[in-house]
Parts: C-alpha cells; sequence; structure tokens
C-alpha cells in the first residue's frame, strides 16, 4: 500500500467518482482515500472482501456491515496498520479512533487528549494548553485534570475524539464511536461530530452496526458483505441529521440497507 | 421510601478522623501488646538474658551501644540505599528489555529464576571471596536479591499496555522511544514502585548476609571500623551478648519499615497525582 499527501484524482468513469456528494463549494472535490479491489486474506480466512471505495474531502462515509464482516479490517488499511493482500489503497495520513477508545486509564483526559501533539514533537505545556481547548470545544470544560479512569462511557468518547481531532489529519476512521453509549448521549456525540467535521472540513470513515446511525451521519453508506462492498447511493445532504432521517431517501435507503444485510 | 441507608460517607469527618486514629492505633497496639507479653513472659520465668532478654533489656542496649549502633546502622542503611538505587536501575532496564524482546525473554529467564534460586547464605562468602572485604560484595549482593523483584514488576507493568492504545501509538507514527517515555513508563510507574517495596525487604536481608560474612576477619578487633548491622548481630551473639543483638535487629526492622513505608508514600503521592508522567 501506498501512502500519499496529492493522491491522483480517481479514474474517470468509476462508479464511486459518480457517486460523490455535489458540493457547489468545491466543484472538484479532492480525494482522501481510496481503495481499488483491496483484500485481506490470512492464510485461507479472508479478513476482508474485495472492497471499491472513495472518500472524498469533507465526506463522511459509514461502513456497516454484520461482526467479523471485516470492517475493522478495512479501517486499518486506510489507516495504514494492515497491507492489503491484493488491491491498491492510497490514503492519506489517517486518524484512527479504535474501538473501546484506547485511552491510557491512569492519565487525565488533557494528557490522553495531548498524546497525538506530544508525539509529533510538541512541549508538553503547549500540547496541554491545545488539548485543554479542544476538551472544552468537546463539552468537557473543567474536566482536563480528571483521570480518564474516573469519566463516564460518553465523557471518554469525548476524550478519545479529541485525541483524534488533535492529530490534524483530513481523514478521520472511526470504529463504531459511539457503540458503547447511551442513546441521549449518541445524539449529542452526532451532532458534535458532524459540527467538527463540518467546520473543518475533514473527512471520516465510519464504521458502525447501528443503521440508524449509519443514515443519520453518512453522506454515503458502504455495506460490507460477506462477498463484497458494496456502495449505496448518496443520501440527500441536508443541514441537520435528524432532516436526513425525515427525508424520504432516508426511510428507503435505511430499508435497503436492511435488506442488503439480511441477504 | 425515606430509610436512611447508613454509609460511611454519611457519618462525617468525625468518623474518618476516628478511622484515621484507629489505623494508628492497632498495629501500636499489637506490637504493643506482643512487647509486654514478651516482657511478663521473661520477667515471669526468669528467663537468662543471654537466652531471650527481656524487651527492657533490649531498650538498655541499644541507649548503651548508641554510638556502635549508629554507625551500624549508617553503613547498612548506605548499602541498602545504594544498592536498591542500582537494583531500581538495573531491573527496570532489564524488565524493559524483557518486555521488548521476546527472544531476551527466553534467553534471560532461567537466568533470573536461577539467581534467585542460590541461597544468598551461600552466595555471601563466594562474593567475599571473588570480589575481597569491603562495600564492593555487599552491594552485589543486595542488588542481586533486589532486582528481580523490580524487573518481573517492571515486564509485567509494561506489558498492561491496552491493545488499542498500542494502535493508537502506531496509527500516529510513535518512536519506541515515544512509545516508552509518553506512555508505557508513565503507566507502569506505580506497578514498577510495588516491586521496589518488594525488593526492600529482600534487599535488606541481603545486606545483612553480606555484612554478617564480609569483614568478621577485620572487625575482630575493632568492631566499630566499618560494619553494618548484620556484622553486630553475628559477633554478638558468640559474644552471649543477646541484647545488642535484638537491639541490632529491632533497628534493622526499623530500617525496613522506613523503607518500606516511605516508598508506600511515594505511591499513594502518586496516585493523587493528577497524572503520572515523567519529568521530561
Amino acid at each position: 500500500m501506498s501512502v500519499v499527501d496529492d493522491p491522483a484524482p480517481p479514474a474517470p468513469g468509476t462508479s464511486q467518482a459518480e457517486q460523490a456528494p455535489h458540493t457547489p463549494a468545491s466543484p472538484a472535490p479532492s480525494v482522501v482515500a481510496e481503495l481499488r479491489a483491496a483484500t485481506v486474506r490470512h492464510g485461507e480466512t479472508t479478513l476482508l472482501p474485495p472492497v471499491d471505495l472513495t472518500v472524498n474531502a469533507g465526506e463522511v462515509v459509514a461502513i456497516v456491515g454484520r461482526s467479523g464482516v471485516g470492517k475493522t479490517t478495512l479501517l486499518h488499511v486506510l489507516a495504514g496498520l494492515l497491507a492489503p493482500t491484493s488491491g491498491d489503497v492510497t490514503a492519506h495520513p489517517a486518524a484512527l479512533m479504535p474501538q473501546r477508545d484506547g485511552l491510557m486509564p491512569w492519565a487525565t483526559a488533557r494528557d490522553n487528549a495531548a498524546l497525538p501533539l506530544r508525539v509529533a514533537g510538541l512541549p508538553r505545556a503547549d500540547a496541554r494548553a491545545q488539548a485543554e481547548r479542544q476538551l472544552d470545544a468537546l463539552g468537557l470544560a473543567g474536566l482536563g485534570g480528571r483521570r480518564t479512569a474516573r469519566l463516564s462511557g460518553g465523557q471518554r468518547q469525548r476524550v478519545a475524539l479529541a485525541r483524534t481531532l488533535l492529530t490534524g489529519r483530513e481523514l478521520l476512521l472511526l470504529d463504531e464511536p459511539f457503540a458503547a453509549v447511551d442513546a441521549l448521549t449518541r445524539d449529542e456525540l452526532h451532532d458534535l461530530l458532524l459540527a467538527h467535521l463540518g467546520a473543518e472540513g475533514r473527512a471520516a470513515v465510519l464504521v458502525t452496526h447501528d443503521v440508524e446511525e449509519a443514515v443519520r451521519l453518512a453522506d454515503r453508506l458502504l455495506v460490507l458483505t460477506r462477498g463484497a462492498g458494496l456502495v449505496m447511493p448518496a443520501v440527500p445532504l441536508l443541514a441537520r441529521p435528524g432532516d436526513r432521517l425525515a427525508a424520504r431517501g432516508g426511510e428507503s435507503l435505511r430499508a435497503a440497507v436492511l435488506e442488503e444485510l439480511a441477504r | 421510601m425515606s430509610t436512611r441507608i447508613p454509609t460511611r460517607r454519611a457519618a462525617g469527618p468525625a468518623a474518618s478522623r476516628t478511622g484515621r486514629l484507629l489505623s494508628w492505633l492497632a498495629p501500636l497496639l499489637t506490637v504493643g501488646g506482643l512487647i509486654a507479653l514478651w516482657q511478663g513472659y521473661v520477667r515471669w520465668h526468669e528467663v537468662d538474658p543471654i537466652v531471650l532478654p527481656a524487651p527492657t533489656d533490649v531498650a538498655n542496649a541499644l541507649w548503651r551501644d548508641r554510638e556502635l549502633l549508629l554507625t551500624a546502622t549508617e553503613h547498612t542503611l548506605l548499602v541498602l540505599l545504594l544498592g536498591l538505587v542500582a537494583a531500581l536501575a538495573l531491573g527496570t532496564l532489564c524488565g524493559i528489555a524483557l518486555h521488548r524482546s521476546p527472544a531476551l525473554r527466553r534467553a534471560l529467564e532461567p537466568l533470573l529464576v536461577g539467581s534467585q534460586a542460590v541461597p544468598i547464605p551461600i552466595l555471601a562468602p563466594l562474593l567475599v571471596v571473588w570480589l575481597g572485604f569491603g562495600l564492593t560484595p555487599q552491594l552485589v549482593l543486595v542488588v542481586v536479591v533486589a532486582f528481580f523483584p523490580v524487573a518481573v514488576a517492571t515486564r509485567d507493568a509494561l506489558a498492561g499496555l491496552s491493545p488499542e492504545t498500542a494502535l493508537v501509538l502506531r496509527n500516529l507514527g510513535a518512536t519506541p522511544a515515544q512509545r516508552l517515555r509518553l506512555v508505557e513508563l508513565p503507566g507502569a510507574l506505580p506497578g514498577i514502585l510495588t516491586g521496589v517495596r518488594l525488593a526492600v525487604v529482600f534487599a535488606v536481608i541481603g545486606a545483612v548476609f553480606a555484612d554478617a560474612t564480609g569483614q568478621s576477619a577485620t572487625t575482630a578487633a575493632d568492631p566499630t571500623s566499618s560494619g553494618g548491622l548484620g556484622r553486630i548481630v553475628a559477633d554478638a551473639v558468640p559474644q552471649l551478648q543477646t541484647d545488642r543483638a535484638f537491639a541490632a535487629i529491632v533497628l534493622l526492622v526499623a530500617l525496613s519499615l522506613a523503607l518500606f513505608w516511605s516508598l508506600g508514600g511515594v505511591e499513594r503521592r502518586l496516585d493523587r497525582r493528577s497524572s503520572p508522567s515523567l519529568p521530561i
């Protein structure tokens, strides 16, 4: 696999390019990640069926599918943690938010969020100050000094999100980020995520087993089955995620996804 | 439903103050009671003080031989502190190496465990033969016995890193040095300290044996030369000065407890601190 800063534009005529959401502000959406017939096999086992996927700057792609179908593997391939057995991957540097947050329980929310900055070589004081600002922006004002072991599930997800955002990378890879939080918190976090992605024009690939969540958050959906990945048509782009569900496309899309998963 | 369930916190600060008092009082009472029993037994049965001196005899010896005991305590404390610092450094490095390289782990494990199986009373005189009299064999013995718990604790604590955090670090492109400095060592610090606390107990035993075998030839003429508390015990028993031997043992116990407790204090302080991290 190769990671490039300035990937070649998608090959003309591919179905993904046609499905890219049309945003008037950026007439030629740039591609931040692209998979072409990428597969991962380990011996006889197929960890990832062949997948074609293009992620454009600023869009949210949700990946839905049953357990064990390769959703996490797909994220790891995009993150550059795993090389595909066959096929091609080009991707900008991406920030992974793993399942179950991956926070250091003994460290404070501030130090956890500051980890990417410290790895990038920032002095501790600067990194902490930046982390504190990011935590404030995610609704964790005043909790920066608390150990993450003593935070609630929803608060921990916010810290993990802060850490992911602070990487500064334009593609976020979110592995079931809201699976462990209650429904109300999940709604809040959805709004928060969309607000931040929108404000900074970053793209995200979101793995979820929750079709509802996928339809609500995503510009496009990738339904991953044992056979292959199938890209669903774009959800109509509306200002608020709540509107998407209400939109005509939302309901029928949801039905289509469920039908696809049931096969 | 207005029944109140009594909880510890509900009892208020007064209760917690009594609790704290009790936590101090309890060990004092057990130790005090034991000393009283001992005193009573020796006085009641008129036991020969050469066989078993009464606590008052021991207290008397503590005062009578205070200069001798003080220099010996200083010597033992020096050996202990130097040995523990060396054991901490070597043990941590060894733990990191064991954690990093499975091949190294397989290669070193028999040596490490083997080093602990060698009985100290046999190793001590051998070290004197190899390294001569003086501080060196004593330090080596303390390090040999104390570094093992530190190394094992370090290795185990480092292995406690969650696979998800490891994924994040790989994704961030952290170097092995960054991984160690920013994540692994700060997370392992409490575990390493527990290892050091265990090591204190072993180190005291090592120091006493090293001392006891170390310098009999030189200290026979001048007992105040440079022996530690182990030397005093070893010399006092054949000289039928059992009270002095007991006084030295009391000091050894006090030394171990002081070291053990102050390390416990460091651990608690670290735990209270918002976030353990290395001063880099």
